[in-house]
């Protein structure tokens, strides 16, 4: 071996080196700490001290499980179009839905309204069979026409929110739509529309007081 | 060693061997860091005393009482919290201690300072409610869009359009806890995001390093937890959670 290749040899011989010291350091060194530690238990306090961890444990859950909602209850997921209908644990019903479009309206400077269906736990505080629609301001900011007074006979639509609604309060509703092939789709301006069929399921199965979750 | 320094001495110029000796001195400071982060780290997790006595049988049953403990802490919170329970293979979200969604954990990957953890560390460290720092998202939190109002019916009539299909791009998400544990959320299938995602953490260790000897001090550590699920699950997760969520980890 010449001069040349034995300083190149070691060259490499160095690189090695570093790099397996670089990569392997920080490896050993937690290698080292999560070495298994010498207990001192006797038997008898891992016994009691199994049963104090085993009361609490019963303790918590018990609390947790009072946390459950009693009657069935709603969850509806705004990102993915879709809801669920539980009672307990046991899902009753689940399928497409349309949330806020998270549509932005800006009427000049003034004015502005977010479609957006609000999120976190609410309760529903009404139920309605053939309700009827009382068109806010938005609405007609939205088609370009002028805004009526607050009664005007044009500010009230029939038939458009379907059979049954369910307000979660703020304006907010669960209700039914003429557009079923937008369902699944972010389109509504905050409420939740469902189809025909599960519109009745959902308003059959949840009361006034009834949780609905949105996220 | 000795033989590759009398035969190196001689071939070197008097600055290659400043040179050389400032490689060295610089190499086993990296070395230093690299092994105390951890160490320091642990140190830190373990406080000065703990309160609790382990048995190596009841490790399990502490860790779960701890998971538990957190999870009844968090119901008296007002905003939705992420659960993940890596036992479970589940990735939840929580209002007021009801479940309200849960996706399955698809593949799973931990620091080995998180595996080795002790139950009583782990409980002060991961028995509490840990807020979480928003590091990075590849996803928007609300996707909105502005329209102007039209001037009248006519040009509502041209602005109406048919929405678009749900379109999800692919996500990943990264938190940081409170006490340091970073936690990624990423979605499944998605191998170039993968190999993205760890060539950034290979520059931030590398940040981190130089950060530290610039300023006299231990690197940072960070252990981390990356987590892979359903894309859309995912999304929907990410855009549920408020800005800074509370967030509670059961391995």
């Amino acid at each position: 071996m010449n001069n040349y290749t034995k300083f190149l040899s070691w060259k490499l011989l160095l690189l090695l080196i570093i790099v397996v010291s670089l990569l392997c350091a920080q490896k050993v060194s937690i290698w080292l700490l999560n070495r298994p530690e010498e207990r001192n238990l006797n038997e008898s306090s891992l016994d009691s001290l199994t049963k104090a961890h085993q009361i609490a444990l019963e303790s918590i859950e018990r609390k947790l499980q009072k946390l459950q909602p009693r009657s069935p209850y709603l969850v509806v997921n705004s990102t993915a179009n879709e809801f669920y209908l539980y009672n307990g644990n046991e899902l009753l019903a689940q399928d497409k839905c349309s949330t806020g479009s998270y549509v932005l309206l800006k009427n000049g400077d003034l004015q502005q309204w977010m479609f957006k269906t609000p999120k976190g736990e609410h309760r529903i505080l009404g139920k309605t069979v053939n309700p009827v629609w009382k068109k806010p301001d938005w609405a007609f900011v939205e088609e370009g026409l002028p805004v009526p007074p607050m009664n005007h006979p044009s500010r009230f639509e029939y038939g458009v929110l379907g059979e049954y609604s369910l307000s979660l309060g703020d304006g907010y509703l669960i209700h039914g739509t003429l557009y079923q092939r937008f369902i699944g789709l972010p389109v509504t301006h905050g409420c939740i529309r469902l189809n025909k069929d599960n519109l009745a399921i959902v308003y059959k199965k949840l009361h006034v007081g009834s949780k609905v979750y949105l996220f | 060693m000795k033989t590759f320094l009398n035969y190196i001495k001689p071939r070197l110029s008097k600055y290659q061997k400043h040179f050389l000796s400032l490689v060295v001195a610089l190499l086993l400071i990296i070395l230093f860091q690299l092994i105390v982060a951890p160490i320091k780290k642990y140190s830190n997790w373990k406080g000065e005393e703990s309160t609790y006595v382990a048995g190596e049988s009841i490790d399990s049953l502490q860790k779960l009482l701890a998971y538990k403990q957190a999870l009844l802490k968090a119901s008296k919170e007002d905003s939705i919290y992420l659960v993940i329970s890596i036992p479970d293979s589940l990735v939840s979200i929580y209002i007021k201690g009801v479940n309200i969604f849960s996706t399955k954990v698809s593949k799973y990957d931990e620091s080995a300072f998180l595996s080795g953890l002790n139950a009583p560390i782990y409980q002060k460290q991961f028995g509490d409610l840990q807020k979480a720092q928003l590091l990075k998202s590849t996803i928007i939190k609300e996707p909105i869009k502005v329209k102007m109002a039209p001037k009248n019916a006519l040009e509502a009539a041209t602005m109406a359009s048919i929405p678009d299909s749900l379109s999800f791009e692919p996500a990943f998400i990264s938190y940081e806890l409170q006490n340091g544990t970073i936690v990624n959320l990423m979605a499944e299938d998605e191998y170039f995001l993968s190999v993205k995602i760890r060539f950034l953490n290979i520059i931030k260790g590398i940040s981190s390093l130089a950060n530290g000897l610039g300023h006299f001090r231990i690197k940072e550590f960070n252990p981390s937890v990356s987590i892979r699920v359903d894309n859309v699950d995912l999304s929907s997760i990410y855009r549920a959670l408020p800005n800074e969520p509370y967030l509670i980890v059961r391995l």
